[in-house]
Parts: C-alpha cells; structure tokens; sequence
C-alpha cells in the first residue's frame, strides 16, 4: 500500500463510529491519528481507537465538537496536518474549513466554496439550473414574508414540502398537505431553522407523491478528475431518516442510471468540488423523473454500501485526494460488483412513532465472525460504541451500521435478515425487528416501494404476533425470569426456586409482565416442582428452563417444543433471542411506591431533551389535549400536551432546559383541589 | 452467577464411601403386590393431608377472607410469598396447629403462619399472624406455635421476622394465654434474648398491634408499618375513651406517621403492605448473618448425588399393616445421597440400624428402628450418639418403635438401664438433633428415639404416624386387667364378656383418634406432617437451618448482654 507522504498526522473532529471507520483506514495508511471528545465521551469508543485523544469541553455538541476553535488549537498542538470531519457536526461549515485553509491545516472535504454554494439550498438550485440539472419545481425566493411563502405554496400547488435553507438530514423539514396546514408547517420549520442553523429561511418544493430518494457517490480529486462510485437507493425512511440504504438502485434502467451519474458528475463540477460528496436525487416513481434535491458535501453514513459494491475504500481516497494526488483510478475501473445493504441500527422505538431512546448497552453482539469496518463473509458492522458503553442523548442515538453484501439484491437481503437474527442489541429499545420485518416485506423485496413506504405499510410492518405466540413468549419470559432471578446453589435444598411449600401446596406468584410496548397485565404462574418449570395459571403454556449458561445462552421447553437462544436480564426487563431468529422484549415492572394519589396528574417528558418553549404558565387552566411546552431533542420536535383537564401548577421547567426522560415536568391539579 | 438454574445429576461415586456401602432397593419393588397395597394406603392419607391443607391454608373462611381484600390486605401467605425471594421455598411448620382444639371456634393454622425462608438469600424465621382468623388474636395454640417458632429461631441462630396483625391475647381465654411461663410474654422475653444474642428481630406492622400485640414491634430491633394500615398503641380508641374519654381516632392513636414522626415507636413508613414487605426485605439485607449459600458452602461445593431411587418410593415402604415388619433400610436408601450407607455395628443390636450417611452432601447420623429396642440395640444407639456428638456429626432419628423389650429375661438383663443409656446419650447429644416418625412412636421407645421432650431442632411425621404411651390395643387390654382385678377385689359379679369387649373398643378407639399424626400435629407435638416423599427435601431444609447455628458461632457475635431497644 502506497503511504500517504503529504498526511503526517489526522486529527478526526468527530465522535462514534465514523470516528473510528476513519481511523481504521488512517492507521492501514500508517497514519497517525488524533482523537476529540467531549465530557460525556471519556470511556468512548473512538479515543481508545486513536493514537492520541484530546479533551475538548463538555458534553453538549456546541460546547465540544462543534467548537471549532478548540479543534484547531488542538490540531495545531498535535502537529496534526488534516483533519477530517466525518459526517454532521463541523463536516459542511464553511468557517470551519476555511479556519483550517487559514492555520494552514488541511479539511479532509472540498473546499469551503464548494460547501458555501451547495449548502445553501437556495444557492445550490441556482448554479444547478446554469448547469442544466433537473430541478424539482419550487421557491427559493428571498423574500421570506409569511404571506409570499403561503403564496409560492398555493403556486406550487399541495403538497408542499418546507424546507430550511441551511438545513440537512430532515432537520427543518415539514409538509403541507393542504392550505390549511400551510401557515403551521412554515413556522415550525422556521423555528427549527432558527434553532437548528440560526437562519429562519426556509424553501419550498413540490412534494413528490411517490418519490424514490436515490443518490450518487461522487469523489473529486485536485486535479480535475471527477469520477462517480455508482448510485445508492435510499427511500426506505422514518421520520425523512434514512434507515435502509442500498446499492446499486434497485429496478432502473442502464439508460436511468447513466444520466442520474452524469447528473451527478456535472453538478459535482458546477461548484469545481473536489473530495467526496454525494448528489441526492429525488426520483418520481410513477413518471421516471428525477430532480436534483441537495449535494451533500461529505462523506456520508451510508458509504458502506458504495465500497461494498465498488470494492473501493472512500476514506482512503479523501485522504489521497486532500494529500493532493491524483484519484488513482478512471471511471472505468470503478465497477459495481454485486449488490449491498446497509441499515442504521438506533437506539428507538419504532412503534412509538420511532421516539429516540437513550441508555446503556447492556448486550451488544454482532454476528459471530464479523470483523469491524470490513467486510467478512459478506458482513460489515460499523459501530461506535461497544457492550457496556450508553447511548445518550447528546448525539445521535444510531448504535451502529451493518451492511451486507451478495452476489445478487436477492442474496445480499437475505444475508442481512440472517445477520439481524444474529445481532443482539440489549438493554436499549431498537429497531432490530423492524428493519428485519422491512426486509422480509414482499413488496420491499420485488423493489415496489418509495419513500413513504414504512406509513404505507405500517399495518403490516407493525403486526401483532398471534395470541398463541404472545402466550408462549409470555410463558418462557416468565419461565427465564425465574429461573434468572433465582439465587443461591441451584441444587441446594434452599437454593431451588421450586416454589416448595409441602404437603402438595402450589406456589402461585402474581407478576405483571408486558410483552414488547403492549400494556402491562398481571398474571399467574405456578412454579412446578417437577421439572423446575413454570405454568400459567389461566390456561396457558408450560415452560421449562433446561439449561441456562452463564453465558446466558438457554434451552427450554415450551409447551413440548425445543427452544435455543440467549436471554439478558437488565433492571425491568429481559431480552430474549431464539436461534430460530426471533426476538422479544418482555417488561417486569417493579412496583412503584414512590406514585401516592394526591389528585394531581403529572406532565412527563417522553424523551430526552431540551426544552424549547413553554407554552402555559403556572395557574393556567388547561383542557386534555392542550399544548404545554415543546421538547426539541435528536433532530425532533415534540410537543408535550395535557393528559388531563385542571390547572398548571409546578412547572418545573423553563425555555432551554434540559429534561431527562420520563422527568415530571409539571402537575395538573384539579382546580377544586388547588382552591 | 445466574447460570445453570437446572443442573445434571451426576453419578459419580463419592470417594468417602465404597461401593459396598451402597443401599439396593431393600425389597420395596414397584409394581409388587406389597408395594402398590402400601402405596395405595399411604396415598389415600397423603390426599386427606393435601385436603386438610387445602382447607386450613384458606385462613378464616371466606367473609375474614374477603374483608380483608376489600381492605387492600394481602392474605397472610400471599405476604410471605411477597416477603421471601420469588419462588424460593419456605418451610412451613404445624399447619395442623388447633386443628379441632376448641370445639366450634375454629383456629386454622393456629390463627398464626410460621416457617423458614429464604430472604435476599438468607434463612429468616417468619411468624405472620392470620387477621382473617379471629382477627390474628392469641389462642392457646397461637401463643405455642408463636413460642415453638422463636425456639426454631433461637436453636438454628437465624434472624426472625413478624409479620404482625393482631388482636393481641383472646381476651375470653386470657387464663389459657396470659399468666404462665410459656404464655403470651414469652414472646417478648425471647425477642429480648435472641436480640441480645445478635438474632435480628424484624417487625413489619401491617394491621392491628393492641395492648401486648404491640410489644412485638416496640421489641424489635427494626420496624416498618404501613401508612393508613398499621397501628401501634398499648390501648385502643374504645379503652381511650373509657380510660380518660379522650375521643380519638386509631390513625391519630398510633399510626405509621405518629410512629415514625412523632414516637419512635416505628423506624420505617411504608405507603402499603407491598412495599414494608419490600422495605422488610431490605432491612434482611443490612443483617450482617450468613447467606444460606455461605453456610452451605461450609459443605464443599455444593455437588451431591441423589439417591438411586425416586422420592415418591417412599409412599410404598411402610407396610399398610403396621403389624407387618419391614426393612427401614428401604427408607434410608431412598433419603439420603446416593443412596450411600455406612453403617455402624451392623451385626450387633440389628433392631436398630445406626450409620452415617450424606444428605445433600451434609453429613448425618442415622438412628432407625427397625423393630422392637433390645438391651443391645439400646447400648448400639447410645454408642452411636456419643460417636456423632463427638464428631459433630448432626443426628437423624427414624422413629417406628413399638417399645422396649418386656419381660423377666428383658428385665433382669438390665433393659431400663440399657434404655436410661440410650435416653442419656440422646438428652446430652449437643449436635443438631432431627427426628421424623415414619411409623409408631410408644412408650419409652420415643424417648430413647428423640421424641418432642429431647428437643429435637424439628420433629416431623408422616401421615400414617401414630403416638401415644402404648399401642390402642395394650393399653384397652392393660385397663381392662385392671379393671378386672379391681372388681376381683370387691368381689363384685364378672365382667360380662359383652361389656368388656366394648371397653376395650372403647379405649382402643380412643387411643387410635389420639394417637393419628392430624391430632399430634394440632397440638404442636411436632413441627408437621410432611408427604414421604418430601422427606429427603425437607430434611436437607432442616439440616442446613441447623448449620447455621455453627456459622453464627464462627461469624461476628454480639458483644452486648442487651438486645436492641429502642430509642
């Protein structure tokens, strides 16, 4: 492997797995590496990654990695001569690159020109309609007035997508169905912008009904060679998130995929980029139409699936290209080998409308044999964080990547469900299921799917096991439960969690156990001295732990069926995995003492957050539904409304405070009671 | 660790003892005739038993029952269950207690729950009174099984937790409860003594402590009491009122916030029953006394064969005819692990089978009759006993025993001075002592054979059990020679041969009703009846309760001659 002469040492100014997939290449390279963190990222992953690490203030993302003077002054003592951004936090702010272009330190990026024009939307659409790119209709007027806004929406006609100018990664972003949600949509998306990037402007566009989000890897070297690495189809998203990214788009023809790359390459040279970059395209699936939507001017999360299929390492190339080489290939010899998946593992609910979760990764295994950041097998995990480590809430809640590769779309699918069966996410809620059921959607598999996708399905991507099946999960959670919450020697007289009460006396014990997100029921369960097994009491399964290793690896039996697979117990609940693939949640409240009666309803806050207004004030009188206050927290806006009728009293809160998850924010009293 | 919760029975042999010290079958084979008849016999009593439990553990009848559910209480073995670790065992003793002992007022369990179990991995002595049974008042019986628990607790060193709700002493009995030496006060005088002893004496108020009920908390060492649910007070709103007429309400007399805030009387407040149980739990996990597992580890590593034969065997080996001899060995093979025997003069005294023995690798002493005690037999336990005290090996006496030998050989032999032997040696035995009787238990032979007097730590019998000071049919026709020779003596007209046979039905009726286990048990003769096929279960139980009277003495002692009073 050539060295990289001109890149002495690279300071990485980001965090989590991205942090580390740079690093991995740099140190192949032989290159030195330096690492950033914050307060909350002390045991992180990625400073134990790196050949040195520098503190840089506290935890919140404005106070350390978006601190771009501390990064500098870092680099500038390390002796590092790059930096490279990853994805988010410094990677498309144009000050940042041109204070490293300044201190004389070198942007693993394009230059801040490049960054200023494609990331201002409203720019970027006018240098893209000079360079002939097609352009979805809208309004990228300067005159932001309410009323020419509303105007442009009715011009358009609905739906209208409003967008914030500065904004990215579905930050800012609202849809109008119809005129009367118009006036609404704009201003959320202003006060997003406002809060997200300090610019209120926003854009807006006609929405596409349904449209495929399909994008071109692009890498530009300083020498004038611009070369596409083929396309990635990324419609498959929650909340305008990507989850599921692959590569090649599946179901377009050659003649469709050539120009979108020529697209790509011209809009790539109409800004004169150099570097990585993506050229996102929104594809109208009915009339195989596609617009240019945004280049984003970074390497992106979805990368994986590009060198999956192109065989190539993109962060070595950036780093080859910042060193001022030339791209050490043509566009011939980019060829698409293959088909690739990626999915984002987060750390969510997706049945709670994908509410963001935070907590500690009391389980994380990745399918045995699987290396990191490479392929193996066909397998790829990018993660940035290990078993043990938290997921907070002051970054992005994703826990890792994983990507696979096959010969075919067909193959590489496939391995992917095999490759979620066997990846064990505890104590976090997670999307593992869902992107597993995405993935064994016919409708997904034949390639008949948009952006709106998971809404259009949501019937059957959220389905309900069986109630049979829902008893003989209930049945070994209970059963494993048991048999984990025993103490002592397993086989001593008092050590056996038999339940033993003589005289042929049962032992029935009352648990409340909730399966997944469905509601909390009490129920039965008589443990069986024979067998060491337990029964529901109303009708239901006998489950009997065989085996349970310290590994918590267990066997067992379900009535009369053979069940393998690994079990976590945390505070509250147990995670079960089977080795036939499935998985469940089951949830053991512990009974709360701590919630006396005393006529006053609380008002919590559903996730993690900041607080970002406060809509009623102590004495208020508020009817069931009314809004309180808006919680803004990973790229989300939430509004937290009453759960009862009466009057506000102790609000505990105010604009810009930080809440924690299920944190009383405020009482609602009955008003007879507060007289 | 929470690994391997079901765990393969091995059956290497244990290097202790060869081959040749292991049981066979012993002539008890199922599917014989023998066999099925016995089996069949003792499963018609071991079902009555499962009925009488049935029964007796429904509390006070349904109305007590389902006032105290409408009042937010927990039945009292629901509170146990809440108390000890989930699905761990508990040792319930005497659940026949009061068992037709007082005519039309019905005392099921003695009106009072007690046992052992495991909490947060310790063995804990539980005494919960029943409110559904005469409000949880003190009966005869009630203050017995309450006195007979602390003795449990005070023998085996373990901590003692009362779950309290009630009336305090039954007023219309107060003579029967009150005064003597082992009436109601006792309770209090042991709590002070195992408290000085540094037994832990835990109190968890969850109804009702009137008058001397209330010196059960006040004694404790730690108490909790349940808001809106417990009260303490030495005398209630209506002796208030009378006393001082002072109006007042139980809430304001002696409730958790008066005792917790104000008095001292309490040291926790729970919000509800479920929570001073959970507060209960963590007040056993700030006790400084071995865990069950520290204890057993004292026993090496907790491995331990089974025996060769299952458990529910042992409803086949006694004969259904008592009158039928039949090999204790067969019993023995089937109780302890491995069914692994080494037994002590064999040839000698063979009426009574002595050897050591392993019982869920702890080590025992066996003591069994297997027919009536000779001078031999009698001089064989002695030496046994003296064997076991002097290794500190626990002592195991299988009680089916007819008597000592009678007769001039047997007398002039020198038997009563045989049997004052065997009787001294088990008196004097220091080491843990267990007794269950499998068969009868008469005469002098349940002294020589640790009867309730010698202080066994736990006395259980099976369903068939019988005791009494002779057989039903010895003492009608002792009685009946008596009364013969009494009208002899008068002169009086003969017995006619029809009145006789009557008397002797009589008195040999009288003696089977009061001989049967369900009798014993009511009046506390023993700890309970137990299924024979949970005898090896329950012995283990029994066994590593008694080891913890050995932990406690290695362990931290308290170094005050004072128990913990309250401030």
């Amino acid at each position: 492997m050539n060295q990289i002469g001109a890149v002495k040492k690279l300071l990485i100014a980001n965090r989590g797995e991205i942090a580390c997939r740079i690093m991995k290449t740099a140190r192949r390279l032989g290159v030195p590496t330096v690492a950033v963190y914050s307060k909350a990222d002390e045991y992180a992953k990625h400073v134990t990654y790196a050949d040195e690490a520098f503190y840089i203030g506290a935890a919140a993302a404005k106070d350390s990695y978006l601190r771009k003077d501390k990064i500098i002054d870092i680099a500038r003592r390390a002796g590092a001569t790059h930096i490279h951004p990853g994805y988010g936090f410094l990677s498309e702010n144009t000050d940042f690159a041109q204070d490293c272009a300044t201190n004389g330190i070198k942007f693993v990026g394009p230059p801040a020109s490049a960054i200023r024009a494609m990331g201002d939307k409203i720019e970027s659409k006018v240098i893209m309609e000079k360079a002939g790119v097609p352009l979805v209709p809208g309004y990228h007027g300067a005159d932001q007035s309410l009323e020419t806004l509303v105007e442009e929406c009715k011009k358009i006609g609905f739906p209208v997508l409003v967008k914030a100018a500065l904004g990215g990664g579905g930050k800012g972003m609202k849809v109008a169905t119809c005129e009367e949600e118009c006036v609404d949509a704009i201003q959320s998306a202003q006060r997003e912008a406002l809060s997200s990037f300090s610019d209120q402007r926003v854009l807006l566009e006609k929405y596409v009904g349904s449209p495929r989000h399909i994008e071109v890897q692009v890498l530009a070297d300083s020498h004038g060679k611009v070369l596409h690495f083929y396309e990635r189809d990324c419609s498959v998203q929650r909340r305008h998130q990507k989850i599921v990214e692959e590569a090649p788009a599946f179901g377009i023809s050659k003649e469709f995929q050539a120009a979108l790359h020529r697209s790509a390459i011209e809009a790539a040279r109409a800004v004169g980029y150099e570097n990585a970059g993506t050229v996102e395209f929104l594809v109208d699936a009915d009339t195989w139409e596609f617009y240019f939507m945004e280049m984003n001017t970074r390497l992106q999360v979805e990368h994986p699936v590009s060198e999956s299929v192109t065989n190539v390492d993109l962060v070595e190339l950036q780093l080859r290209v910042a060193a001022g080489e030339e791209l050490p290939l043509s566009q011939e010899d980019v060829k698409c080998d293959g088909h690739a998946v990626e999915v984002r593992l987060y750390a969510e609910n997706p049945k709670k409308d994908f509410l963001p979760a935070t907590g500690d990764l009391l389980r994380l295994r990745v399918p045995e044999g699987t290396r990191e950041f490479e392929l193996t097998d066909g397998v790829r995990v990018d993660s940035g964080v290990r078993e043990g480590d938290s997921v907070t809430d002051y970054y992005d809640p994703m826990i890792a990547k994983m990507i696979t590769k096959g010969e075919d779309r067909a193959d590489a699918m496939g391995k992917m469900r095999r490759a979620l069966g066997d990846l064990h996410i505890a104590d976090l809620p997670n999307n593992v299921s869902f992107l597993r059921d995405i993935l064994k959607h016919d409708k997904f598999l034949e390639g008949d799917f948009d952006t709106n996708f998971i809404p259009k399905h949501s019937s059957e991507l959220f389905e309900e096991p069986s109630g049979e099946e829902k008893g003989r999960r209930a049945a070994l959670a209970l059963a494993l439960r048991c048999a984990l919450e025993q103490s002592g020697s397993k086989d001593s007289a008092w050590g056996r969690s038999d339940g033993f009460r003589g005289a042929g006396l049962s032992y029935v014990r009352q648990i409340e156990v909730g399966l997944e997100d469905e509601e909390v029921e009490e129920v039965e369960v008589e443990y069986l001295r024979q067998g060491g097994g337990v029964r529901m009491v109303d009708g239901g399964e006998v489950a009997r732990i065989l085996s349970l290793s310290s590994g918590s690896e267990f066997e067992a039996e379900v009535g009369g069926e053979m069940i393998r697979g690994e079990v976590v117990m945390s505070p509250g609940s147990i995670h079960v995995w089977t080795a036939s693939g499935e998985r469940f949640i089951a949830s053991f409240p512990s009974p709360d003492h701590e919630d006396v009666e005393d006529g006053s309803s609380s008002v919590t806050s559903p996730m993690p957050g900041r607080v970002v207004q406060v809509f009623k004030k102590d004495g208020d009188e508020v009817k069931k539904g009314d809004p309180i206050l808006a919680i803004e927290a990973m790229k989300m806006e939430l509004l937290v409304s009453a759960t009862t009728t009466g009057v506000l009293s102790g609000l505990k809160v105010s604009k810009d405070s930080k809440v924690g998850e299920g944190a009383v924010l405020a009482y609602i009293v009955d008003p007879a009671a507060a007289a | 660790s929470a690994s391997g919760a079901v765990r393969m029975v091995t059956t290497t042999m244990n290097t202790q003892f060869g081959s040749q010290n292991v049981l066979d079958r012993c002539s008890v084979e199922p599917g014989s005739e023998d066999y099925e008849e016995n089996k069949r016999a003792m499963e018609v009593l071991v079902q009555r038993m499962r009925d009488d439990v049935t029964r007796i553990s429904k509390g006070g009848g349904e109305d007590a029952i389902n006032r105290a559910l409408k009042r937010g209480k927990l039945l009292v073995r629901d509170r146990i269950n809440q108390l000890l670790d989930p699905g761990s065992p508990f040792l319930e003793l005497s659940t026949y207690a009061g068992e037709g002992l007082y005519g039309k007022d019905l005392v099921p369990c003695g009106g009072i729950v007690t046992g052992l179990g495991r909490v947060n991995g310790r063995l804990v002595c539980v005494v919960a009174n029943d409110p559904t049974v005469k409000g949880g008042t003190y009966f005869p019986i009630t203050v017995k099984k309450h006195l007979r628990a602390q003795e449990i607790a005070e023998q085996n060193k373990l901590p003692s937790i009362y779950l309290v709700d009630s009336g305090g002493a039954n007023l219309p009995r107060q003579k029967d409860v009150y005064p003597d030496r082992d009436h109601y006060g006792r309770i209090f005088y042991n709590q002070a003594r195992m408290s000085s002893m540094g037994l832990s004496q835990v109190a968890c108020v969850l109804g009702s402590c009137t008058a001397g009920g209330a010196y059960v908390p006040c004694m404790a060492d730690e108490t909790i009491i349940v808001k809106g649910m417990g009260t303490i007070f030495l005398g209630g709103p209506p002796l208030v009122k009378a006393a001082t007429g002072e109006e007042v309400n139980a809430e304001e007399l002696g409730g958790a916030e008066v005792h917790c805030k104000e008095s001292g009387v309490a040291d926790h407040m729970a919000l509800n029953e479920r929570h001073a149980l959970q507060l209960a739990r963590q007040v056993v996990s700030t006790i400084n006394a071995p865990s069950v597992s520290e204890v057993e580890s004292a026993f090496g590593d907790g491995s331990f064969d089974e025996p060769l034969f299952p458990a529910e065997e042992l409803r086949g080996c006694i004969p259904a005819d008592p009158r039928k001899p039949f090999d204790v060995r067969s019993i023995i093979a089937r109780v302890v692990d491995g069914s692994r025997f080494s037994e002590f003069k064999k040839e000698y005294g063979s009426t009574l089978v002595t050897g050591f023995a392993e019982i869920h690798g702890m080590p025992v002493g066996i003591v069994a009759n297997n027919g009536v005690l000779f001078g031999e037999s009698a001089q064989k336990g002695a030496h046994f006993v003296e064997l076991c005290n002097q290794r500190r090996v626990p002592l195991l006496f299988l009680q089916n025993i007819t008597g000592f030998m009678v007769g001039k050989k047997y007398e002039r032999g020198g038997i009563a001075k045989d049997g004052a032997k065997m009787v001294t040696a088990v008196s004097c035995a220091t080491v843990p002592k267990l007794t269950v009787i499998v068969g009868g238990s008469f005469g002098a032979g349940n002294y020589g054979m640790c009867g309730r007097a010698y202080s066994p730590r736990f006395l259980f019998t099976w369903p068939n059990s019988r005791i009494s000071v002779m057989g039903g049919e010895q003492a009608a026709n002792v009685l009946a020679t008596v009364k013969e020779d009494q009208l002899k003596r008068k002169k009086a007209p003969e017995w006619p041969a029809e009145e006789k046979a009557k008397f002797v039905e009589e008195v040999q009726s009288k003696y089977d009703a009061e001989g049967e286990a369900r009798f014993a048990s009511a009046r506390l003769w023993d700890d309970g009846v137990i299924d024979p096929a949970d005898t090896r279960r329950t012995l283990a139980m029994a066994l590593t309760a008694a080891a913890h009277e050995e932990a406690h003495l290695r362990g931290p002692k308290a170094q005050s001659t004072y128990g913990v009073f309250r401030m």
